[in-house]
C-alpha cells in the first residue's frame, strides 16, 4: 500500500490530501516538522511520499529543514522515499525550488487557492493518475546542440581547491559555472576534477604572471566577499564531542557536525575516549544519561549512561591548567554542584533536559552566534545549505532530441543520475527531472535521458505549445535557428501571443499550426 | 516574605544542634529529625525548600530516604552531609537528584551550599 507521511501542521492541507486521495488505497500518516529530524524507514513495502509542508513560507523553517533533509539523504535514510516541499505562492518559487532541489529535494507542489490543482498534481506525482503525455504535441528527430545547466552543491569554498557535489559523473573537465555564487565565481571557467572527497576545483584567482587570463578573479575581493557575507558561511573551529549509545544521539551529533560552527565527533566507546579527548582536543563533551531510578516514570529512554560513567569521562581529560574542557551532562536528576563535588572538577554542567532537537539548535545557534573572526580560505569555508551560494549550475551542452509539451530527452556523456534536475535556457527556461536513462544513439559513451518538465504553468506553459506548433514541419530548422538567435525567438513569442503571428527569419516564413 | 524551611536529618543530636547554631544567622526555619524513618516521615508530610541529610545512618541511610522519597513523590531538594570513605553512596545519591554535599565533620562549605541551594543572597 502507498504511504503518505505528511510533516506540517496545516489541519486544512491534511484535509485536502485525505480527500483528493482518502478513497483510495494509501495510507496517510501525519507527523510534525520537528519529527522529521528522526525519520528513519527501516520497512520493506512501496516507497513512501514524504509531503514536507512549508506553506506559508517560513525563511527560518527553510534554513531548518533542508539541512536535516540533506543530512538524511547522505545518510541514505531517503533511499526508499520521495521528497516533496509544499509551497505556498511565491514570487521565488523557482530559486526556492532549484536550491532546495540541490539539496535532496525531489519535486515540489504548490498549494494556492486552486485546491483541486494541487490534488491532482499530487494525484499525478503518486502515479494514481494515467500519464498523460501522450496527448502532447511532440517534435523528434531535432539533433540540436543545447546549453544544459546540470545543478552541484558547493560543499566548500577554500585554498587550494574548492569541493562540490552534484548528480553526474565526470572524471575531468573544463565547465562555466553560473548561479548565485560569489559575484567573481559567477560565469567563469573551472577545470573540475574527482577528487576523493567529491570534486574539486581550483579558484582562478590573479597571478602576478603573464600566464593571467581575462577569467581570473582577485583574491582580495573574494575574500573581502566572502567576509562581507559571513553570516551565509560555516567555518568549523575547534571540536565537540557528544557522548551517546544510541542511535538518536547519533543523528543529533550528525546534525550538529553538519550545522555548527565546529567539528562534532560521536563518541560511542568510552574506552577510546581518552585517545579521542588526546586527538582533538574538544572544547565541550555532551554525555547523556539514562533515567537510572525512572524517576521520569516508566516509559522513559533507557538508553544512555550513567553516572559512574563520568569518572571514565574525568579520567579521559589530561591534567593540563590551560586544557580543561566543559562537560554538559544532559538528562541528569542531580545538579551542577553536586556533580562537581562527587566529581571533583569545576566544569561539569548538568542539564535536566535530554538530548533532543530542541537542545540541538540551541547549540547550533550558540555555535553559530560565536563571532568568527576573518574567514580564512586557507581554512575552507561551507555555504549554509539555505543559502543561494550553495548551489549553482554547470554549464554543459547535450543533444536535444525530441520535445513535448511536458516531456523532452537529449544525450550527454555526464553520468546523470535518474530523478535529479537539469535546466534548459533554450527554447527558454524550463526546469525538468530525469525519469529514464537509456543507451544513446549517439555512442557507448553517452546515455539518452527522458525528462518531465517540471513546475510549468502560465505564459511558460503557452510559449510551449506555440513554439511546438510552430516547429512542427520543420523541427529541425527551427530549433537550430532559434539555438543560435533566442531573443528573437522571445520576441516572436510575445508577438504571436499579441495576435501577430510568428514573424521568422530562418528562410521560410510560417504562421503557428494549431 | 515567608521565611524558607529546612529539615535536618542526622542521628547525631549533638550535630543536630551545632549545624542550627550554625546556621542560625541566615533566618530559617530549622526542624529536624534524628533518624532516616523519622526524617522520611516528615519529609512525606511536610514541604521543605531543603532537607540536609547524613548520608551514612545506621537503621535507614540518606540513600533510602531520598529513595522512598522519590518514589513517594516528593520532589523536595537534598543536600548530604558526607564524611571521607562515603564517595560510593555520594555517587548512587545522584541518580535521585542530589544538589550536592557538605563534608563532615568540617562544615566547611555549609552555608555557602544553602546559600546557593535557597537561592539567598
Amino acid at each position: 500500500m502507498k504511504e503518505i507521511l505528511y510533516f506540517g501542521g496545516n489541519r486544512r492541507v491534511v484535509d485536502l490530501i485525505k480527500k483528493k486521495v482518502g478513497a483510495l488505497s494509501v495510507k496517510i500518516t501525519t507527523k510534525t516538522l520537528p519529527d522529521l529530524s528522526f525519520y528513519s524507514d527501516e520497512e520493506e513495502g512501496e516507497k513512501k511520499i514524504l509531503l514536507v509542508d512549508l506553506s506559508p513560507w517560513d525563511e527560518t523553517l527553510f534554513a531548518e529543514i533542508v539541512p536535516v533533509l540533506n543530512l538524511l539523504e547522505k545518510d541514505g535514510v531517503l533511499r526508499r522515499c520521495c521528497v516533496y516541499l509544499l509551497f505556498g505562492h511565491d514570487p521565488e518559487l523557482v530559486s526556492k525550488a532549484t536550491l532546495a532541489n540541490c539539496h535532496a529535494i525531489k519535486s515540489y507542489l504548490v498549494i494556492g487557492e486552486d485546491e483541486d490543482l494541487f490534488g491532482n498534481k499530487l494525484l499525478c506525482e503518486l502515479e494514481l493518475e494515467e500519464d498523460k503525455s501522450g496527448r502532447y504535441l511532440s517534435v523528434s528527430q531535432l539533433e540540436v546542440r543545447i546549453n544544459c545547466l546540470i545543478p552541484f552543491k558547493v560543499n566548500k569554498i577554500g585554498i587550494p581547491h574548492c569541493l562540490m557535489s552534484g548528480p553526474f559523473q565526470i572524471n575531468k573537465g573544463d565547465f562555466q559555472i553560473k548561479g548565485s555564487l560569489l559575484s567573481d565565481l559567477n560565469q567563469k571557467m573551472i577545470s573540475l576534477e574527482k577528487g576523493e572527497q567529491g570534486y574539486q576545483f581550483s579558484l582562478p584567482f590573479k597571478r602576478p604572471s603573464f600566464i593571467s587570463k581575462k577569467d581570473d578573479i582577485n583574491q582580495d575581493i573574494f575574500i573581502r566577499e566572502i567576509n562581507a557575507n559571513k553570516n551565509f558561511f560555516r567555518q568549523r573551529r575547534g571540536s565537540i564531542f557528544l557522548i551517546g549509545n544510541d542511535e538518536k544521539s547519533e543523528r543529533i551529533s550528525r546534525l550538529l557536525d553538519y550545522q555548527a560552527n565546529a567539528r562534532v565527533h560521536f563518541i560511542n566507546d568510552l574506552d577510546i575516549l581518552k585517545e579521542e579527548v588526546s586527538k582533538h582536543h574538544p572544547s565541550v563533551l555532551f554525555i547523556n544519561l539514562k533515567d537510572e531510578a525512572n524517576l521520569k516514570g516508566e516509559e522513559s529512554d533507557l538508553t544512555g549512561f550513567v553516572f559512574e560513567d563520568l569518572l571514565k569521562v574525568k579520567s579521559a581529560i589530561p591534567f593540563d591548567e590551560f586544557y580543561k574542557p566543559i562537560i554538559i551532562v544532559l538528562n541528569s536528576p542531580s545538579h551542577s554542584l553536586a556533580l562537581r563535588q562527587v566529581f571533583r572538577y569545576d566544569k561539569i554542567v548538568a542539564l535536566e533536559e535530554e538530548l533532543s532537537r530542541e537542545i540541538l539548535y540551541e547549540l547550533i545557534s550558540k555555535y553559530n552566534e560565536k563571532k568568527l573572526q576573518d574567514l580564512s580560505l586557507e581554512q575552507g569555508v561551507i555555504p549554509i545549505d539555505s543559502d543561494v551560494r550553495s548551489c549553482g549550475w554547470i554549464i554543459s551542452e547535450v543533444c536535444l532530441h525530441q520535445m513535448s509539451e511536458d516531456r523532452f530527452t537529449f544525450s550527454c556523456p555526464y553520468g546523470l543520475e535518474e530523478g535529479s534536475w537539469i535546466h534548459l535556457e533554450f527554447p527558454f527556461a524550463l526546469t525538468a527531472e530525469i525519469t529514464d536513462i537509456q543507451p544513446s544513439p549517439l555512442g557507448r559513451d553517452q546515455k539518452k535521458y527522458s525528462c518531465r518538465i517540471l513546475g510549468l504553468c502560465g505564459e511558460a506553459e503557452r510559449y510551449l505549445r506555440v513554439f511546438l506548433n510552430f516547429a512542427y514541419k520543420d523541427p529541425k530548422e527551427v530549433f537550430t535557428y532559434y539555438n543560435e538567435h533566442p531573443t528573437l525567438l522571445i520576441d516572436n513569442l510575445k508577438k504571436h501571443l499579441h495576435g501577430n503571428g510568428f514573424e521568422v527569419d530562418y528562410g521560410k516564413e510560417e504562421d503557428t499550426h494549431h | 516574605m515567608a521565611k524558607k524551611k529546612i529539615l535536618i536529618i542526622d542521628d547525631e543530636v549533638k550535630l543536630l544542634k551545632l549545624v542550627s547554631v550554625l546556621l542560625s544567622k541566615l533566618d530559617l526555619e530549622v526542624d529536624t529529625a534524628s533518624d532516616g524513618q523519622e526524617g522520611l516521615e516528615k519529609v512525606l508530610k511536610g514541604q521543605y525548600d531543603l532537607i540536609i541529610c547524613d548520608i551514612n545512618m545506621p537503621k535507614m541511610d540518606g540513600i533510602e530516604v531520598i529513595k522512598e522519597a522519590r518514589e513517594k513523590g516528593s520532589r523536595d531538594d537534598f543536600v548530604f552531609f558526607t564524611g571521607h570513605g562515603n564517595e560510593e553512596l555520594m555517587m548512587s545519591s545522584l541518580k535521585y537528584g542530589a544538589r550536592g554535599f557538605i563534608d563532615k565533620p568540617h562544615f566547611s562549605n555549609l552555608k555557602d551550599t544553602v546559600i546557593e541551594v535557597l537561592g539567598l543572597s
